[in-house]
């Protein structure tokens, strides 16, 4: 840093205003957390009201090397907005208008920090809907769906995040402000939109999204399956797909959430079976009529002891109710658990719920199984007790255990939740090195200081391709953490 | 092009040894089978060709999992035939010719595009031979993947600019059990009204694709899937058709997939890309001499003919920017061409400043099919 901190901290005041900075103690371990285990503290947070406040937020840290985090609601379950070497959070918390909503182009123009659901619900009397919903989708961002690449229950049919982009500005690591992507379809060249989804804020900060919208299908049945056990619920999934039919979504839950989310949301679920999968069929009213009594003969020849279909929405929200608040309910089984998101081929599933049980087994701790059994995206709740340091060693292990099965599969290592700080070790599992050091490499091209988000998505110690460069970026970014800290210590 | 020497890899790793030694030597250029080769400006010559022929064929297919991983240079029908064997497809239908890497590299599509999107949407990972000798691999089998940068959507358009695909992993789908499409005539205010009733009630149409005729236009609205879809879909198509002035007629399935693919044929070809709302202005702009299929729910348009003047296409060209989108000049006679260019786009400045974060992270010598895209023409020029 070229200047004194406290000058730093009055030229950020000079960018945001008075009420667009928060520098006191408490108020900034509010922002200490996201929905993941790790935590940090920052020197500032910024809240910016405009793309100009944004970018000379961007612009001032860019100029001083100090870290920037940018941050959405802080519902992410990877630590991707935690800021982890201090420095400045940028909040978007002030930036959710809605700027534009365009029925004959069917998109709509939001400022990322727009709640995802208030998307829908602005949208929903004109008859429209906003595909992806993620289970938090009640808090988090437009802004943090884009930066994350955001799923949800709905992803099998409907698609992910950087389905339902168009088009982003942006302010790249050094400040400039860019378009990229269009409204019109197919812009030449490549598809600069899908590489920033899901790029975790480490490339540019998202000022402006163009989303699009669809409307509202004609006809939605949801049902409900139980099994004897998640081998005959994966069964079941598999032979449905097999039998020509994609649902929009098949949830699965075991045992041991079920009794969780029923104490938890009364949603009736049958909490003696071994598992359950709930199904939504979402079509016109013909292709539903058709396709639902052949979901239910098929559950019924996989071993499904009950198979009960959602005769109104009434019945359809509680259905729907207590699997969003499947997270929540876990606090009714154990003090603390541990998210995995790994991915495997949906045919792998049975053998892989397996490896699963066996390495929670292993290390003496319960499993609850919370997932999306659709597209083969295992959300595993790892249940411990986070006041014993041990456990939570023991969780991590068995959670690292799991994404090895997943990666061994043929899958990823994560779905929808991201790598941000807590899986980026675990990215060598998967890439080749080749990949890490063009990912790497990519970084570098964007933001050559590793001044927005740093530690994330990135492993953090690989040497990769060029382990010179590599090894002399971490000792600069070692001296910057410690810059930064002593900027934190003299405010 | 001046090609000096073309070599043929027939495996990963000889792809990405031929790509290192023959880019640090000078300018490469990456060939699939030519079938689009015209469409894009010629690589900067003297090159070296890297030929995909031998990287052909199925690598992994589990029907089960509706994914199916191939090697770049496998030529998409290929790939059609044995996901058809299993009562599958890959949703794409674009200008039949040519290999999955290609297909990749042109972002081209076809009718289908309407109901299922583009590559990007299809396709979840690629294996590419970069230029520093390595192989690296972006996304993966999977449908749910982001770990780490999305790079593959980096290759889809990059007309080669990043290294050579050489493996590339696709969602695919159930083949529906039939599919059929209603020809809707009348003026072009009569078919704009029916393509828009249909889109207002959500009806899942495989495509919706408007063909400008000798004597005005027809609208083809292809209905796909079970019995009692395709006759809902039908019926509708009926009563948009009664309420809008249209005749109607059945025009079976290989009508409409005809029509689509008349432009490709054509001597002068131009794709437009507006938002979907400004696709009946565009059409309206058109000269008598230009004919058009276009894509109205997405908001392509389509423009060809045989000897098309520049008075007639300049509108065109400046039309399509004013409603916020983009041209491009797949084919024209060199003087034509002169005129007119390759690309014209709304706004270039987010490509100008990412295209170079990607060159420089995948092809930091700039040797890899040099100024075949708009942003490469720009960065080295």
């Amino acid at each position: 840093m070229s200047e004194q901190p406290s000058n730093f901290i009055a030229r950020l005041r000079a960018v945001v205003g008075d009420d667009g900075l928060f520098t006191e103690p408490q108020q900034l371990r509010l922002y200490m957390y996201d929905g993941s285990i790790d935590r940090a503290l920052p020197m500032a947070v910024a809240l910016p009201r405009t793309a100009e406040q944004v970018a000379g937020v961007v612009r001032l840290c860019h100029e001083e090397g100090v870290f920037l985090t940018p941050r959405g609601a802080g519902t992410g379950l990877s630590g991707g907005s935690i800021p982890l070497c201090g420095g400045v959070v940028l909040s978007t918390a002030r930036m959710k208008a809605i700027l534009a909503v365009d029925t004959e182009n069917q998109t709509v123009t939001v400022q990322p920090g727009l709640v995802n659901l208030d998307l829908t619900k602005h949208v929903a009397p004109l008859g429209f809907q906003y595909v992806p919903d993620p289970s938090s989708q009640g808090a988090c961002t437009i802004g943090g769906n884009v930066a994350e690449n955001s799923g949800g229950p709905h992803t099998l049919t409907g698609g992910v995040t950087t389905n339902h982009v168009l088009e982003i500005e942006l302010v790249m690591a050094d400040g400039e402000r860019v378009r990229i992507g269009s409204p019109a379809p197919d812009p030449p060249g490549p598809d600069f939109v899908g590489v920033t989804c899901g790029s975790e804020g480490t490339i540019a900060v998202v000022t402006q999204i163009l989303c699009r919208i669809v409307r509202k299908t004609e006809c939605v049945r949801t049902m409900l399956a139980a099994f004897d056990s998640c081998r005959a619920a994966s069964e079941a999934v598999s032979a449905v797909i097999a039998s020509g039919i994609v649902p929009t979504a098949m949830e699965m839950m075991d045992h041991t959430a079920l009794a969780a989310i029923e104490a938890f949301s009364h949603a009736g679920y049958p909490v003696d079976a071994g598992a359950v999968l709930l199904l939504e069929l979402e079509a016109l009213r013909e292709e539903v009529e058709d396709a639902a009594p052949r979901v239910v003969e098929i559950c019924r020849a996989n071993g499904a002891s009950e198979v009960r279909v959602a005769q109104n929405d009434e019945e359809r929200e509680a259905l729907w109710k207590g699997r969003k608040k499947a997270f929540g309910a876990m606090g009714r089984i154990g003090p603390s658990y541990y998210v995995q998101d790994g991915v495997i081929p949906r045919t792998r599933l049975p053998e892989v719920l397996e490896r699963v049980e066996e390495a929670a087994r292993k290390v003496g701790l319960r499993v609850a199984n919370v997932f999306h059994a659709g597209d083969g995206n295992l959300h595993p709740l790892i249940l411990f007790d986070d006041r014993d340091p041990g456990q939570a060693k023991r969780a991590i292990a068995a959670g690292e255990e799991i994404l090895r099965a997943c990666v061994e599969a043929g899958g990823s290592i994560t779905g929808e939740h991201g790598v941000g700080m807590e899986k980026r070790d675990y990215m060598v599992l998967q890439f080749p090195e080749a990949t890490l050091a063009a990912f790497t490499a990519f970084r570098d091209a964007c933001d050559p200081g590793h001044t927005l988000n740093p530690y994330k998505l990135l492993p953090s110690g690989l040497g990769c391709a060029e382990g010179g460069k590599r090894q002399k970026t971490m000792t600069q970014m070692q001296e910057l953490a410690e810059r930064n800290a002593a900027v934190g210590d003299a405010y | 092009m001046n090609v000096m020497e073309r070599l043929c890899p027939s495996s990963y790793d000889e792809a990405s040894r031929m790509l290192h030694e023959a880019s640090t030597g000078g300018n490469t250029a990456i060939v699939g089978s030519g079938s689009r080769d015209a469409w894009f400006p010629p690589a900067r010559s003297p090159v070296v060709a890297l030929d995909s022929a031998a990287l052909s064929g199925i690598v992994r297919y589990t029907p089960a999992d509706l994914t199916i991983c191939v090697r770049a240079g496998t030529p998409l029908a290929d790939v059609q035939a044995a996901l058809g064997r299993e009562g599958q497809r890959l949703p794409l239908d674009p200008w039949p010719q040519g290999t999955v890497g290609g297909l990749i590299a042109s972002n081209d599509n076809g009718p289908l595009r309407t109901r299922w999107g583009g590559v990007r949407d299809a396709l979840i990972g690629v294996r590419v031979a970069l230029p520093n000798g390595e192989v690296a691999r972006f996304g993966g089998d999977v449908v749910k993947n982001v770990a780490g940068y999305d790079l593959t959507k980096g290759y889809v358009g990059s007309a080669g600019a990043f290294g050579m695909i050489v493996e590339a992993t696709f969602k695919v789908q159930p083949q529906p059990a039939r599919g059929t499409s209603t020809a809707l005539s009348g003026t072009l205010d009569a078919v704009a009204a029916a393509w828009r009733a249909l889109r207002e009630r959500a009806l899942p149409f495989a495509a919706i694709e408007v063909v400008r005729t000798e004597d005005g236009w027809t609208l083809y609205a292809l209905a796909e899937g079970d019995g009692v879809i395709v006759e809902r879909l039908i019926r509708e198509c009926g009563e948009a058709a009664r309420n809008a002035g249209c005749s109607t007629r059945e025009a079976g399935h290989d009508e409409v997939v005809e029509q689509a693919r008349k432009p490709a044929g054509a001597r002068t070809w131009l794709r437009v890309g507006v938002p979907p709302a400004q696709t009946a202005s565009v059409l309206a702009s058109l000269a008598p001499d230009q004919r058009a299929v276009a894509r109205p729910w997405v908001g392509i348009v389509e423009i060809f003919g045989e000897a098309l003047g520049e008075d007639g296409l300049m509108p065109v060209l400046r039309g399509a920017v004013e409603a916020r989108g983009h041209a491009h000049v797949r084919r024209a006679d060199d003087g034509l061409r002169r005129l007119l260019g390759w690309w014209r786009i709304e706004q270039i400045e987010g490509g100008r400043t990412m295209f170079p974060m990607l060159k420089n992270a995948l092809d930091p010598a700039r040797r890899c099919n040099a100024g075949r895209t708009i942003y490469d023409q720009l960065d080295e020029g």
